[in-house]
């Protein structure tokens, strides 16, 4: 092949993989040779383990010279937001606070990766207990975006988004409680899932709110997306709440043909205040829908104000839950703004978590007998506004952060208290060149239909092989001042 | 931290000290989670929360 190797998608490079035309050894090269060139910038990874992703790379490469290669996966470069758990390792989730906890287990996702023969090459970055929505971390540095440094990645697993966008890794995993995995892809111009509640298994994943964390993919493509789904999803013996429902062939059904699949497009809310250069990137894909033969069609949601705002009792109560004893034995070992942003969780009454709690059924029930029985999936913008600067998001500037968090999650949160699956897919780049993507939300455990549509508009798009000029090495970005 | 990138070196800086949360801010979040809550309805005695849901995406997936 020519080029650099870490350019390829995950599908093309397991592809070259099973050709024998590429071994892992020298795809785990070409990518540790990135991280090392991007991390003074981008500032994704916490830790590098070159040595044990060389070994790994070696032994995958051993196992396909003796016709024994696991899968596509296997041998391919991979790493993930610093909430998962492997035993014998730190797992910081972002924060000081558990510097001295070693895992005595592995979650369940990186074993089943494991298994599958994916090369972790290292641990990435995340917001501080994955409360955070920009991808600034005061302990361990800010994250920052690829297309331009001086922009935020997003949070909570922007280092997710902005290693797989910049070509450090062929995918990676991240964790999606309000938008976590969705807006980061969308501000890097990644695809960010966030399966349905119960598809993936949440064992040693580091807790946000319990009842709305998801783990899921971010992937250069709608195909390597199903690709890492494929491996993770399925019920878990260490996982009450992992489902047994099916899992069907993602990628397979990545191919069966979209015409006649609805996409219903709401009318109120989610389009009622978005920024103009985005609305004509959500338009111009929408046309691209409506060419491959999907009917497009406006339909009336229930007022998603109302779970967007329920959620945030059930994800602050829980969250206070999970860091009471800390709150207050250890109140230092926090970001301010990070405790006070959990800080009302202490003072919210059990009566009203349960009654928030309790709505979420009701509400569910009522998007699936109206929008999502008149439409096989809902669009709508990942984030309404353009993508901020880290100096714009940063509580040092607080009057102007407060103005740009609240637009956060307005688009993605929602979804997240209903318990459904949804997909960010890029979708162009914003007057001012910073990605951005739209969401399409399906039925329960219909992630397959998501992938299926986000696959066959990057087959009529060109958007995937669009990269940020720091993977070519073509630009080297001035790197502002830490704004904190 | 065990690997070939060090730690940022901002990990290095002090953590912030025990600031008092803005206990106004705190009130105005609890009142409008109040208000927020005045949309729920009664309480149904067969709807266990948090299990409910799952419940409900199961059975959605199965139709």
């Amino acid at each position: 092949m020519t080029g650099n190797p870490a350019d390829l998608t995950l599908s093309a490079a397991a592809a070259q993989l099973a050709a024998g035309s590429i071994s892992a050894g020298e795809l785990v090269a070409a990518c540790l040779d990135r991280v090392v060139r991007q991390q003074p910038v981008l500032n994704a990874f916490l830790t590098v383990d070159a040595e044990g992703a060389r070994a790994a790379a070696a032994a995958s490469d051993a196992r396909r010279a003796r016709g024994e290669a696991i899968g596509p996966l296997d041998g391919i470069p991979v790493a993930h937001k610093d909430l998962f758990d492997r035993a014998g390792r730190i797992t910081t989730a972002g924060s000081i606070l558990l510097n001295d906890r070693i895992a005595d287990d592995t979650a369940t996702v990186l074993a089943r990766l494991d298994a599958a023969g994916a090369v972790e090459i290292g641990t990435l970055g995340a917001s501080e207990f994955a409360a955070g929505a920009t991808g600034h971390n005061r302990h361990h540095g800010d994250c920052r975006n690829p297309w331009d440094p001086s922009h935020i990645p997003g949070g909570s697993s922007g280092a997710s988004a902005t290693a797989v966008a910049a070509r450090q890794v062929f995918a990676s995993l991240g964790t999606d409680t309000g938008g976590s995995i969705r807006m980061p892809a969308h501000f890097c111009g990644a695809v960010g899932l966030r399966p349905t509640q119960g598809r993936v298994s949440r064992h040693g994943i580091f807790p946000r709110s319990w009842s709305m964390d998801t783990a899921g993919p971010l992937a250069r493509t709608a195909e390597d997306a199903a690709l890492l789904l494929q491996v993770i999803a399925g019920p878990d013996p260490a996982d009450p709440t992992a489902e047994t429902v099916p899992v069907p062939e993602y990628r397979a059904m990545l191919e069966e043909p979209v015409d006649g699949l609805r996409i219903g497009v709401p009318t109120t809310y989610f389009l009622d205040e978005v920024d103009g250069g985005i609305r004509a990137l959500l338009d111009a894909a929408l046309e691209a829908f409506a060419g491959l033969g999907v009917a497009v069609t406006p339909v009336e949601v229930p007022d998603p104000s109302v779970p967007f705002r329920l959620a945030v009792i059930v994800l602050k109560a829980e969250a206070a839950a999970v860091h009471e004893d800390w709150m207050r034995n250890r109140p230092g070992g926090y970001d301010h703004g990070i405790r006070e942003g959990m800080e009302a969780g202490l003072s919210i009454s059990a009566v009203d978590y349960l009654r928030a709690l309790r709505e979420r059924g009701p509400a569910l029930e009522r998007w699936l007998a109206g929008p999502l029985s008149q439409a096989d999936v809902l669009f709508t913008p990942v984030l309404d506004d353009p993508t901020p600067t880290l100096a714009e998001s940063a509580v040092a500037d607080a009057e102007g952060a407060a103005r740009v968090m609240a637009r956060f999650g307005r688009c993605t949160r929602p979804f997240s208290f209903l318990g459904l699956p949804a997909v960010s897919i890029p979708c162009g780049f914003q007057p001012g060149g910073m990605p951005a993507g739209f969401q399409l939300v399906g039925r329960p455990f219909a992630e397959a239909t998501l992938l299926r549509l986000g696959h066959a508009y990057q087959k009529v798009t060109d958007w995937t092989e669009h990269a940020p000029a720091i993977a070519s090495g073509e630009a080297e970005p001035n790197v502002p001042a830490r704004p904190r | 931290m065990t690997g070939d990138v060090q730690e940022n070196p901002a990990a290095a800086r002090a953590a912030p000290d025990g600031v008092a949360p803005d206990r106004r801010q705190v009130a105005d979040e609890l009142a409008h989670f109040s208000a927020v809550l005045k949309i729920v309805g009664p309480a149904d005695p067969a709807v266990e929360p948090g299990v409910d849901l799952r419940r409900r995406l199961v059975r959605a997936a199965a139709t």
